[in-house]
């Protein structure tokens, strides 16, 4: 997996290449952690998502959280695999989503 | 035990030895050499000690007078006097020829003119009479001649030795004879033989040899002894030492005291195995509580293990339950759990932690029994739902790692067949019919996960099980299995094999069924994740 961030005035845009699995979802955890402050808006592009596992929700569910007190959180290009999990799992309804 | 070729004191007494040996020929030959000038400057001096007697006998102004042929001429009388007078210098002196001469200055002493000449009475050589002229053969005494002619030396001494050993070597020793004025008219030649010099020589060298041998011997001899005591035998202490080092005992300290490189190699080899042995005291400590986490690990999963249901014999015939659960090499957050709440309904539910290892075991515990307790303490079975909505809120307090559970739970009406189901973001389970033999997957709400947020609501849904009807769950386990090509087992795969399966057979048959062939997919990779099944049937 590797993270990308780009920070553009208060909107910060993460993309993810690869797997976002239990091996690196604290990675992705830490570094979100590192960069979140003072950040009004989160996107993450997934278009380079290829499969995203439980530990790796759980990341998401975290920087929802976190957004929901400062801000706003948009996840867009998802993935097929990616978007079936996320539906599964009730995210899709929780989270904004943009195709 | 290596054998060892050749011992340091064979190979430094073998280049000693060859050391004295070079070194004892070379002494030898310099001091031959210095032997013999001294023995011919004592030769020499006796030569010219003889010449400058003979000198005074001879009168230079008469040099182109003298004659011992012509019997009848004006000198040779005067000739003869001197002639006797030189024959008994000769006789007494032990020289074996004297004689005065004329070397060819015009011709590059390439001759010389005899004036006269007297023989030792004993030897038996060649008498030269006056004016016999002789071809110069020899070198070195063309460049007496010169040196006495031209640089006006006082005397030369030249000495010849034969190429046979056994002749003795002769030296010849030229005096200048000058006029009045200084002007060399001529040469006195004095030639004798150095008789004891082979002698001489043969006693220096016996004596140079004996000598040297016993010094050497001597040497040698201190020398091993000296080398055994300092050198081989430290090095003896030291390789066995190492050796007994190296069979394990790592207490061992050598000890040795030469103050040398071997005392510093012994120095660096008690602090190298001193520091093996804090090395290999950390290493059985980590080990050690290595292999006390991996013993309690091991202990957390056959607790976890423990705690899922394990007794599938209800004794009733109107209904089988079936489930297994593969962990992964981990400890996992899968789970399923099944109990009658009363004589008809029979809860299922399979379940589904975030994340893996302890963190996940210990939320796994709290998530199954939060939902047994609220499912328990249910009394209407519209009410399904809010089992899920307050165990949901349960979860999210104090849930700080943000854990989550996905939880499928389904509870079955064993009179009716109505099954009551509420899936809170997992895997949507397959439903066998009986009638039409064929399977697909039970179209399920997708509510949210359980443990992510609060007051989240979730909706219940319900079908009906016919008699024979199967409700097949699992975890993505089975679907996520990879092979090492990272291609997943897919749900697709899964309902294709369902159809295909024998969906009638006991349940244990069947659920070992999926199990291999989600095998035959992963292949040589690693399970990555636990793989968990629970099959309900209605009988």
């Amino acid at each position: 997996m590797e993270i990308k961030k780009e920070l553009n005035g208060t909107t910060l845009t993460v993309q993810i290449i690869g797997r976002l699995d239990a091996s690196n979802a604290q990675e992705l955890t830490n570094s979100l952690n590192a960069s979140l402050d003072g950040v009004k808006e989160l996107i993450f592009d997934f278009a380079s998502l290829k499969y995203i596992a439980s530990a790796g929700l759980r990341a998401l569910l975290m920087a929802q959280k976190r957004m929901n007190k400062q801000g706003s959180m948009i996840i867009r290009h998802v993935d097929e695999t990616v978007m079936e999990v996320l539906e599964m799992t009730g995210f899709a309804d929780l989270m904004t989503i943009e195709k | 035990m290596i054998k060892i070729k050749k011992s340091i004191t064979e190979k430094i007494i073998f280049d000693v030895v060859l050391a004295m040996v070079v070194l004892s020929a070379l002494l030898s030959y310099i001091g031959y050499l210095e032997f013999t000038e001294a023995i011919e400057d004592q030769y020499a001096d006796s030569a010219l000690r003889t010449a400058r007697t003979a000198i005074t006998f001879a009168d230079v102004e008469k040099i182109s007078e003298y004659n011992d042929e012509d019997t009848n001429g004006e000198f040779y009388l005067e000739t003869m006097e001197l002639v006797k007078e030189w024959q008994r210098l000769v006789d007494t002196q032990g020289v074996t020829f004297a004689y005065i001469f004329q070397p060819n200055v015009e011709k590059n002493y390439n001759e010389i003119r005899f004036v006269l000449s007297v023989m030792n009475s004993d030897a038996d050589s060649i008498h030269f009479y006056t004016g016999h002229v002789q071809p110069t053969e020899n070198e070195e005494y063309r460049q007496a001649y010169r040196d006495i002619y031209e640089n006006k030396k006082e005397y030369t001494a030249t000495f010849y030795y034969d190429k046979l050993y056994y002749v003795d070597g002769f030296v010849t020793v030229l005096l200048p004879m000058k006029n009045s004025e200084g002007e060399v008219k001529g040469i006195l030649g004095i030639t004798r033989p150095m008789e004891d010099m082979r002698y001489f020589r043969k006693l220096y060298l016996h004596d140079m040899f004996i000598t040297t041998a016993i010094i050497s011997l001597l040497i040698i001899f201190i020398y091993t002894f000296y080398l055994n005591k300092t050198v081989v035998t430290p090095i003896k202490t030291l390789s066995d030492g190492v050796r007994e080092i190296a069979s394990g005992d790592l207490d061992k300290k050598l000890d040795i005291k030469t103050g040398d490189e071997v005392e510093h190699l012994a120095i660096c080899f008690n602090a190298m195995t001193s520091e093996l042995q804090t090395y290999m005291k950390n290493l059985t400590q980590v080990t050690a509580e290595k292999e006390r986490i991996a013993t309690e690990l091991n202990v957390a999963q056959n607790i976890q293990l423990s705690m899922l249901p394990h007794d599938f014999n209800f004794g009733r015939a109107d209904f089988d339950i079936f489930a297994t659960m593969n962990a992964a090499k981990m400890v996992g957050g899968d789970f399923y759990d099944f109990y009658l709440l009363d004589e008809n309904h029979l809860v299922i539910t399979i379940a589904d932690v975030s994340g893996k290892g302890v963190p996940a075991a210990l939320f796994m515990s709290r998530s199954k029994t939060i939902l047994k307790n609220f499912a328990m303490m249910m009394n209407n079975p519209d009410d399904f739902a809010a089992v899920m909505t307050l165990a949901n809120n349960q979860l999210c307090q104090d849930n700080e790692e943000m854990m989550f559970v996905t939880v499928f739970m389904g509870m079955l009406d064993l009179k009716t067949g109505k099954f009551i189901f509420v899936n809170g973001g997992h895997n949507p389970p397959i439903i066998y019919h009986a009638k039409e033999n064929s399977c697909e997957y039970l179209s399920v709400k997708k509510n949210f996960v359980l443990g992510g947020m609060e007051d989240v609501p979730y909706k219940q849904q319900e079908t009906i099980l016919e008699r024979g009807d199967l409700i097949f769950t699992y975890t993505d386990g089975v679907n996520e299995a990879m092979n090492i090509k990272n291609e997943e087992y897919t749900s697709e795969r899964l309902l294709e094999f369902m159809n295909a399966t024998d969906c009638r057979a006991d349940l244990k048959t069947l659920l070992a069924a999926v199990k291999s062939d989600v095998s035959k997919h992963v292949g040589a990779a690693e399970q990555s994740d636990d793989i968990t099944m629970l099959a309900l049937r209605r009988n």
